[in-house]
């Protein structure tokens, strides 16, 4: 579509300058960090040896995090999105829930579940969860699976059931026609929720601050970074670790554009 | 042989009583009926997506009521043609085959010969997009029988084509049935397609099906004979 | 799906070795107060170099660390910035050494552009003032009792723009010069550029003192007693360097 017809100018305007407006404040929002940036702060966060461990933990975790939220979204968004079953409405409600509590809650939620006799007997005999590496993992797959479960239940609702069915009729058992048939053309939205569990998990501190702690050269991701260099006065050191974020999440987001360009349009 | 005794099912508040209609092995029956009488239904029965209440479904005398869709080895075209988006023609027709095993030169060669006789070679390396209403229902149609099913349903395959489109799959639809000899049961509400393509005419009103005749009056015996030309 | 399944299995493989502990003992796990971050960063390097035992250490809010601490009932060292949050662990907390005193001041932006000299400029119509929480920051406690002192707190919380959670937060937000006024540990406000302390004698009398606690919760509380025993020691010559108050100065 072209933006030429003069009829509908007003409409086209408008439609153009909100949109223009709202990139025009996210940009705004990134100079405003580089002009509390320095170069010297850039080089001393990036030759520091804790913030490089923090940003490896952080692309390890986020990615991890990314493929285990996937797993449970793919599955959960399909089985929401086709079937009728007693008690679809509360689990649909229930996975929605981590999207709607606060940050702090959730990491109260999951140290305190922790805490119960069952917390503690897993924590005994498989691993320690709270307050390591496991923690931070967790507290982000809990956030990032609920953003992918909504981002697949759109895609799934959007694709016609009539191609899984004809796929039935073709002699393949469901899961089958799923794998052959409707995975494949849920691919950009597969994408889209990777992308977005990936940057929820990336940008997640609240419940990782409570349930996984701010531990230095432990449990240290990019989020607890700034907030222990802002804690400490250090703004200069905790702007360039957030243009360090920004520039992450950039680059990720222009893989997964790329990604989702060669998948195929319907 | 379709052969359907007193099937009910309901589907919210819509439901069907009592169908009971025969089509013989090897004709091609025609339903009619007005739009929502449920003919989509019936074909959905039929190839085992809708579960039926009561009743019994027999297809070539064996009864299918308790049959996974992937066990009744029907061919199946929709409506709407249901063409997957993500993969070519030609991987589309072969999908059946290679969920059954087949070797590959027997994919192949059975890929040629479809491809033939529905005219549609020159799309085997395109995909869903771009094709026309006429070229989506002619390679629903291959992939449908391209693993030798004994019964085809169809579901107002004529309904969204222009004249000259329609007028290329009525010879589609003829070769199908001289050369696989195959059992179909053909949705339409126009009488026009009923009157060229059907053996067996049958008309769904009020929830009950009906035979009306058979035009042609063709010997079914001929019809089987002919049939087994593509068999696999 | 496969392929996803082998890059979970590479990423879980590079965190178990990203968590694999040092050789020997296990690490001491302290919680301690953000403010007291840059020295003690120093000091458990110092220990670890001198001594061999590894400190693992987690800064936060003061008022954040013994929420976590409850219910965790975790870790070996508790150090918050006022002594009043040892007495909210009550029996968690088994022993306590005092460390360094925080004292109080005003602050504001370098060069002082409103003229700010006193408690009483905080209810000032053109100050723009924020504090920290008084009921989660020990600043922010410390602040209303200061200005309570002084009749001043009824005046000052009507003209107050913005709480925030803690000492560092206000800090950051008069860094930014999203307020111009508010009250600090002397220590934060000397360890950010920005900022200019002015001092008041209301403020100068009132002090935190800092001590480290022994968790009841400790596996190894004879190493934790060594660390605390250094950290009130040997190691108070840090404090001095980044700047703290000792103990036993006025």
């Amino acid at each position: 579509m072209t933006l030429s017809r003069p009829r509908d100018g007003l409409f086209h305007l408008s439609i153009m300058s909100l949109a223009l407006a709202y990139a025009l404040l996210v940009l705004l929002l990134l100079g405003a960090m580089a002009l509390r940036t320095d170069l010297a702060s850039i080089s001393s966060i990036l030759s520091d040896q804790a913030i490089r461990r923090a940003t490896l933990l952080s692309l390890t975790t986020s990615t991890l995090s990314m493929v285990i939220a996937l797993w449970i979204a793919v599955p959960t968004a399909y089985l929401l999105s086709r079937y009728e079953f007693f008690g679809r409405r509360l689990v649909d409600a229930l996975v929605d829930v981590p999207i709607a509590l606060p940050p702090l809650v959730v990491g109260l939620g999951l140290l305190i579940l922790f805490r119960t006799p069952a917390g503690a007997f897993f924590e005994s005999r498989l691993f320690a969860v709270s307050y390591e590496i496991p923690a931070i993992v967790l507290a982000q797959v809990v956030v990032a699976t609920a953003f992918a479960i909504r981002t697949m239940r759109a895609t799934f609702d959007q694709i016609d059931p009539r191609h899984e069915d004809v796929a039935r009729t073709l002699g393949m058992s469901r899961g089958r026609a799923f794998r052959t048939i409707t995975l494949p053309e849920a691919r950009k939205g597969v994408v889209a929720a990777g992308t977005i569990a990936w940057a929820r998990s990336l940008g997640e501190f609240g419940p990782i601050l409570v349930f996984a702690g701010a531990t230095r050269m432990k449990t240290e991701v990019l989020p607890t970074t700034i907030y222990l260099e802002l804690s400490t006065g250090e703004l200069g050191r905790a702007m360039g670790v957030a243009v360090l974020m920004v520039a992450l999440a950039l680059a990720a987001l222009i893989v997964a554009k790329l990604c989702g360009a060669t998948g195929v349009s319907r | 042989m379709i052969r359907l005794d007193s099937v009910s099912l309901t589907r919210g508040s819509f439901s069907l009583r009592e169908i009971t209609l025969t089509v013989p092995s090897g004709a091609y029956g025609v339903l009619m009926g007005s739009t929502a009488s449920g003919k989509t239904t019936i074909l959905e029965a039929i190839c085992g997506l809708r579960s039926i209440s009561s009743g019994k479904i027999r297809l070539d005398g064996r009864s299918v009521d308790l049959e996974d869709p992937a066990k009744r080895g029907v061919g199946f075209v929709p409506q709407d043609a249901a063409i997957f988006p993500t993969m070519t023609v030609r991987r589309q027709i072969e999908l059946p085959m290679r969920v059954r095993h087949w070797r590959r030169a027997r994919v192949r060669e059975r890929v040629e010969r479809l491809a033939d006789m529905l005219a549609i070679e020159h799309l085997l390396g395109r995909r869903a997009r771009g094709l026309s209403g006429g070229e989506r229902q002619r390679v629903a149609l291959a992939r449908a029988l391209s693993f030798g099913p004994t019964v085809l349903l169809l579901d107002e395959p004529m309904s969204a084509l222009d004249d000259d489109t329609r007028e290329q799959l009525y010879g589609s639809l003829e070769a199908v049935r001289e050369e696989t000899g195959v059992t179909a049961l053909h949705v339409t509400h126009s009488a026009n397609e009923a009157a060229r393509l059907g053996d067996v005419i049958l008309r769904l009103e009020d929830g009950h099906v009906r035979r009306v005749g058979s035009p042609h009056e063709r010997p079914l015996g001929s019809v089987q004979s002919i049939a087994r030309g593509i068999d696999a | 799906m496969l392929a996803s399944l082998l890059i979970a299995a590479g990423l879980v493989v590079a965190l178990v070795a990203m968590a694999s502990p040092a050789k020997g003992d296990p690490p001491l796990r302290l919680r301690c107060a953000a403010v007291l971050r840059p020295a003690m960063e120093q000091i458990t390097r110092d220990y670890e170099r001198e001594r061999g035992v590894q400190i693992l250490a987690q800064y936060g809010g003061s008022g954040h660390l013994l929420g976590g601490l409850q219910i965790s009932h975790h870790g070996d060292l508790f150090m918050p910035a006022d002594e009043s949050y040892l007495d909210a662990a009550g029996e968690l907390v088994v022993q306590r050494t005092p460390v360094v005193m925080l004292r109080s001041v005003l602050a504001v932006a370098r060069g002082n552009p409103l003229g700010v000299s006193s408690l009483a400029d905080l209810s000032r119509p053109d100050v723009r003032v924020g504090l920290a929480d008084p009921d989660g920051a020990s600043i922010g406690k410390l602040s209303r009792e200061a200005l309570q002192d002084e009749g001043l707190w009824e005046h000052t919380l009507r003209a107050v723009l913005v709480f925030k959670p803690t000492v560092s937060e206000i800090a950051a937000d008069l860094a930014i010069g999203a307020i111009d006024a508010t009250i600090l540990w002397n220590q934060t406000a000397a360890s950010i550029d920005a900022i200019e302390a002015v001092s008041d004698p209301a403020l100068s009398r009132r002090r935190g003192v800092v001590s480290i606690g022994l968790l009841r919760a400790s596996t190894r509380p004879e190493e934790a007693k060594l660390f605390a025993a250094y950290v009130a020691g040997p190691a108070r010559i840090r404090f001095e360097e980044f700047g703290y108050t000792l103990g036993g100065d006025p």
